[in-house]
């Protein structure tokens, strides 16, 4: 047992100045020591840039909250670790991981460990991750632990020591990979000569040990990664694991149980799934069996384990064995089941709810870090020395009321290793992640970060820079490279869950919303106020109706100056930048940007940097509405400008990153059917409105179309196809039918048809084709309107080119009453796509739980 | 004696419920004082039943409606013999002290009901009463059968102003509630004496036969405690209505608490709100078979 003997820090380089691995650091460290500045600075800036694409990767999701402070540039040098030593490492991991194992499977069924005293029973039982639920379930009797972690640090002797254990769920590796990817990116050449082991095959490792978890005698066994979503500060790893391996990310709500099978909810029904990778504690697995308020598990997910059908990785409970006063014990763990000892040593660990430990620590404070027993996270972990002497007492109570909760390590001495940022050269204590597979490899995928005494949990706030490449040295120098066989696999398509299809279709409408709310306003707010008692106030009042309609209002909104509160000149503001209001743009983006935020891994990071940066401007913009500078951009409308520019940007990114695969035509969709609802809303208030179900049809004036057309962006297209002033039914065929102007309901329409087709494929389910049926049945109906009878008094029809100048432009009485119809079949479509795609069945509520809770 | 016993679960949703997925905790235990004849759980609407053991070796079955259902009707129908139970407090000559010795040796298997749990916690509230209760030099049997008559005179059976989740703390101030929570405070004051009690969830017939008495807990499935003798026996005693178990009582499952033997849990997405009720028939038979 190894505790640390008091000194200094111990220094990397003084330590065997002749091992391959420091004589590769030093030439590295030579290397950047002959760099001109300038170079440097290159190298420093193209990091920067790399990171500022990748949007921040490994920290907080929103970038006005990032703590930078602590930082001080991406790190050049990489932590070199011998082939040999990484053998021993390696040799190490994998007998804790072999005894681990037995010991999961053991606890789970006999529970002959216990039995024979060698584990305090109390720690299991009391655990609250001890579930008796997964006791004896069959399937997971053979191999508990898939993908393990380990935090290892070197003390101030070189020896390495493991920090902590992460046998539920192992994460970060995805941040490894990705600092590799930017050192080879940004500084290719420092690696060049020195025989590093790859990484890049660990997803299809991790994916190989799923499919040998399963053993499907006919094939492919289907996995899916199960995760919490973006609340989770794992998030982007998740992520990127599940993207690098081919299999969905999913949540507990994409997936379903029908007769101990469980079933992926996707736009082409539903799919079985083999094996789960899971990315959640074992507690929130089930929560019928669980946590019955966990949201993100699903219920009958153990019956189907049970059943056989279905497996998890890691195995369902062995997230005990990450208790620490477990890990106390390990050294007799690894004895009892392998009869060694054990090849890697931890830092002795003090359990507390012995009486004389408990005073050794209360009496040598300074030295001690406590850490509850089995609940992680930097907010169950107390490094005594910082703790103020009246919290102090306050904490000791509370661990002397219940002791066996908490464990004690004396803090280790690191040694310290060498970074190269771009505020110069340093020493800094580090920790290393390195990533167990299966029960006799470690990847030479590992992690390594900077600057934490502890292995505190690597969480959010923490940013990429202080992560260091490692080096994983090959141990026999030219040996050939042994490259994990992958055959050649044909490039993954993988379904589209309903969820994800969902999320991107509201993103589509909301953006289309917020647009379209942008365009009319721009044009509405110079306008003469409806309610003036003046000839160009009611001209224009079919303008602002138009306006109240797109955002959720009655037509008459304006017109009801006691019901509403919104004033001539805070029309801008409710309109752009008001929060409360449903229909501002502002909630629109809002609404937009959570769409987005849940499903961030289904698009590029391009995409997102636009939406959210679109996004914070605003709601900056939004905060400081009463300062002259915005009520300025909102007056002189070059707010609007800048949101309609910005949302352009968006589409284009859009347009230009992602793939145009089914994620790509839900998007579409939702724009299309938004933008058809929204050209038909305003068409109809401006040119045959009705009030109460009225009509109140008239002249329309030429003034008016014209500003109609600058609304929905179409004087460009009017101009090309009419050499004269707009008139009526010119403009209403130009909106409805026209077959190239893009913001036209035809337009829109068999925008939705070629989507739906390419989603659907060539050979639809039966009945899965319904909303395309619709959509061709609101495509002929579109074709089939005769602007000529709708528009009798328009002598010559609507034919262009004529340039008649005195068309009277009076619609039809029937005019307005054909507009609803269109809105309706609109408006029918968006619950078939739900109906079909969606739900499946009804709309989603979080799972309730109910208890019988009448006994008497 | 023989009993059939009938017991009906039904759920009506306020709107079509889907995707629900529910475990049944509703088959009698067969040990040597209770011979399950027969037992058929019926649900409608039609869903298969998959059957497991749990920990605590009770039977649980378990079934999942994902198509679209406004109510879901659970009936379970059991014919149990119950057998003669010997006294085994009489003449038990330990004190309260004696017994927490003397079960050392089997302490790792009776852990689980020597931990507070859930719906048992130790809190200082409950040590003071386990203090005065089961005094460590008092006599065992005494002081245990003297706690149910605690319990029974000093709180009153009233259906409706508890339900599952209130805590101890609330009955201990209300001196109210039903039979669940009266297990649950007896087995948390016997837990803070340091001996082990489990939770038992069961039937009980109410009705007065032939003479003897008419029991308390009539409408639904009933609850009571069992405390561990050193001697390895489990006494099973009823302090809602303050006897020990009898011939009278039909044990479904145990466990440390209410939250290990629900009759029925389950989750359902859909519906807002559900309305639940409840029968359970006890009748005694001559020993005849009902027909499932």
């Amino acid at each position: 047992m190894y505790s640390a003997a008091p000194g200094g820090q111990g220094q990397w380089q003084s330590q065997k100045p002749e091992s391959p691995a420091s004589q590769v650091v030093s030439q590295v460290q030579k290397s950047l020591g002959t760099m001109s500045l300038e170079h440097l600075d290159r190298i420093f800036s193209l990091a920067e840039e790399l990171r500022e694409e990748e949007g921040t990767y490994l920290g907080p999701k929103d970038p006005s909250h990032a703590d930078r402070s602590s930082d001080s540039g991406f790190d050049l040098m990489p932590l070199v670790i011998g082939g040999d030593e990484w053998a021993r490492i390696e040799a190490g991991l994998s007998q804790r991981v072999r005894a681990w194992n037995l010991f999961l499977r053991d606890v789970y069924s006999g529970q002959e460990i216990l039995k024979s005293s060698v584990v305090p029973y109390e720690i299991v039982y009391a655990d609250p991750n001890f579930h008796r639920g997964c006791a004896r379930l069959p399937g997971v009797t053979s191999s508990y632990l898939q993908l393990t972690a380990f935090d290892l640090q070197q003390d101030a002797r070189g020896q390495w020591l493991v920090v902590e254990d992460h046998l539920g769920v192992a994460e970060g590796a995805s941040f490894a990979l990705k600092k590799r990817q930017a050192m080879r990116q940004v500084a290719s050449h420092l690696m060049e000569g020195f025989e590093v082991l790859p990484i890049e095959d660990f997803s299809s490792q991790v994916m190989d040990l799923l499919q040998e978890l399963v053993r499907l005698p006919d094939g492919r066994a289907r996995a899916v990664l199960l995760a919490q979503g973006s609340s989770d500060e794992y998030y982007l790893d998740h992520a990127a694991l599940a993207r690098q391996m081919g299999v969905s990310i999913v949540q507990g709500s994409d997936l379903v149980v029908l007769d101990s099978r469980l079933f992926l909810k996707t736009i082409a029904g539903v799919e079985p799934v083999d094996v789960i990778l899971r990315r959640l504690s074992t507690s929130l697995l089930d929560p019928v069996i669980f946590d019955p308020g966990s949201r993100y598990g699903v219920p009958g997910l153990l019956s189907c384990v049970r059943k056989g059908t279905l497996a998890v990785a890691n195995g369902l409970g062995s997230d005990l064995a990450n208790n620490r006063a477990l890990a106390a014990h390990l050294p007799q763990i690894i004895e009892y089941y392998t009869g060694e000892k054990p090849l890697l040593a931890s830092p002795q660990i003090l359990e507390l709810r012995d009486i004389d430990l408990r005073e050794q620590v209360a009496d040598n404070r300074d030295a001690y870090v406590i850490r509850h027993a089995w609940k992680q996270g930097p907010s169950h972990e107390w490094v005594l020395r910082h703790m103020p002497a009246h919290d102090w007492n306050r904490f000791w109570q509370e661990v002397e009321s219940s002791p066996s909760e908490y464990v004690a390590q004396r803090i280790p001495t690191q040694m310290s290793y060498p970074c190269w940022t771009s505020s110069g050269s340093r020493s800094q204590p580090v920790t290393v992640r390195a990533f167990g597979l299966g029960h006799d490899r470690v990847s030479p995928c590992a992690l390594a970060w900077t600057g934490a005494t502890s292995s505190l949990a690597l969480s959010a706030g923490q940013s990429a820079d202080r992560i260091k490449d490692v080096w994983i040295l090959r141990s026999v120098p030219n040996a050939p490279t042994v490259v994990h066989a992958q055959a050649e696999e044909a490039p993954k398509r993988l379904r589209l869950t309903s969820r994800v299809a969902e999320s991107l279709f509201w993103m589509g409408r909301y953006a289309e919303r917020a647009e379209v709310t942008t365009r009319i306003l721009r044009i509405v707010q110079t306008q003469p106020w409806p309610l003036n008692d003046s000839p160009a106030s009611r001209l224009r009042q079919p303008l602002w109706a138009a306006m109240a309609a797109v955002s959720g209002h009655t037509p008459d909104f304006f017109l009801k100056p006691i019901r509403n509160q919104v004033m001539a000149r805070e029309v801008p503001f409710y309109f752009l930048l008001d929060r409360n209001h449903p229909g501002s743009v502002l909630s629109s983006l809002l609404s937009c940007r959570q769409n987005a935020e849940n499903i961030r891994e289904h698009f590029p990071p391009e995409v997102w940097s636009v939406l959210n940066h679109l996004y914070l401007e605003i709601a900056l913009y939004a905060e400081q509405s009463s300062t002259e500078q915005v009520k300025l951009i909102l007056d002189d409308r070059s707010l609007h400008q800048g949101v309609i520019s910005q949302l352009d940007e968006l589409t284009g990114a859009l347009e230009k990153h992602m793939l145009h695969n089914d994620a790509w035509h839900f998007w579409q969709l939702g724009v299309y059917a938004e933008r058809s609802l929204m050209t038909i809303l305003t068409l109809k208030e401006v040119v045959a409105p009705e009030i109460g179900g009225v009509s109140r049809i008239g002249s329309v004036s030429s003034s008016n179309l014209d500003l109609l057309l600058q609304m929905l962006a179409g004087q460009y297209a009017y101009r090309s196809l009419y050499h004269a002033r707009p008139v009526a039914a010119r403009v209403a065929r130009l909106l409805l039918q026209d077959q190239e102007f893009p913001r036209s309901a035809l337009f829109c329409l068999e925008g939705m048809r070629r989507a739906l087709t390419a989603t659907l494929g060539d050979r639809p389910a039966k009945g899965s084709d319904a909303p395309l049926k619709h959509c061709s049945r609101v495509i002929t109906e579109l074709n089939f309107i005769d602007m000529a009878t709708y528009f009798p008094n328009a002598a010559d029809g609507v034919s262009p080119f004529l340039g008649t100048d005195d068309l009277s432009d009076v619609p039809a009485p029937e005019f307005p009453q054909k507009l609803s119809e269109l809105k309706e079949l609109v408006l029918d479509f968006n619950v078939l796509i739900s109906d079909h795609y969606l739900d499946h069945q009804v709309v989603f509520r979080e799972p309730e739980l109910f208890d019988l809770s009448s006994s008497r | 004696m023989i009993f059939n016993i009938v017991h009906t679960t039904a759920y009506e949703y306020s709107a079509p419920a889907i995707e629900s997925f529910t475990e049944l905790r509703v088959r009698p235990r067969q040990h040597n004082r209770q011979i399950v004849h027969h037992h058929v759980t019926e649900v409608t609407p039609r869903a298969a039943l998959e059957e497991f053991t749990d920990y605590y070796d009770n039977t649980v079955e378990c079934l999942s409606v994902p198509y679209r259902h406004k109510c879901l009707t659970v009936t379970s129908r059991s014919t149990v013999e119950t057998l003669p139970h010997k006294d085994a407090l009489r003449g038990l000559d330990l004190s309260v002290s004696e017994a927490v010795r003397l079960n050392w040796p089997q302490r790792r298997e009776l852990f689980d009901f020597l931990m507070p749990s859930m719906h048992a916690p130790i809190t200082p509230e409950l040590e003071a009463l386990a203090k005065q209760q089961l005094p460590s030099s008092g006599s065992f049997s005494e002081s245990i059968l003297g706690l149910s008559s605690y319990i029974y005179e000093t709180f009153t059976y009233m259906p409706g102003v508890t339900d599952v989740r209130t805590p101890l703390k609330d009955v201990l101030q209300k001196r109210q509630g039903v039979c669940q929570d009266f297990a649950h405070l007896m087995i948390a004051i016997i837990r803070c004496a340091g001996l082990p009690a489990r939770y038992v969830s069961g039937y009980l017939e109410t009705e007065s036969v032939r003479g003897t008495d008419a029991l308390v807990g009539a409408t639904a499935s009933h609850a009571w405690v069992e405390v561990y003798l050193p001697s390895g026996i489990w006494v099973g005693i009823d302090p809602t209505n303050d006897m020990l178990e009898g011939e009278r009582h039909v044990q479904i499952g145990i466990g440390r608490d209410y939250h290990d033997v629900p009759p029925l849990r389950g989750v359902f997405k859909g519906a807002k709100r559900q309305r639940l009720s409840v029968m359970v028939t006890v009748s005694r038979t001559t020993g005849e078979m009902v027909p499932g």
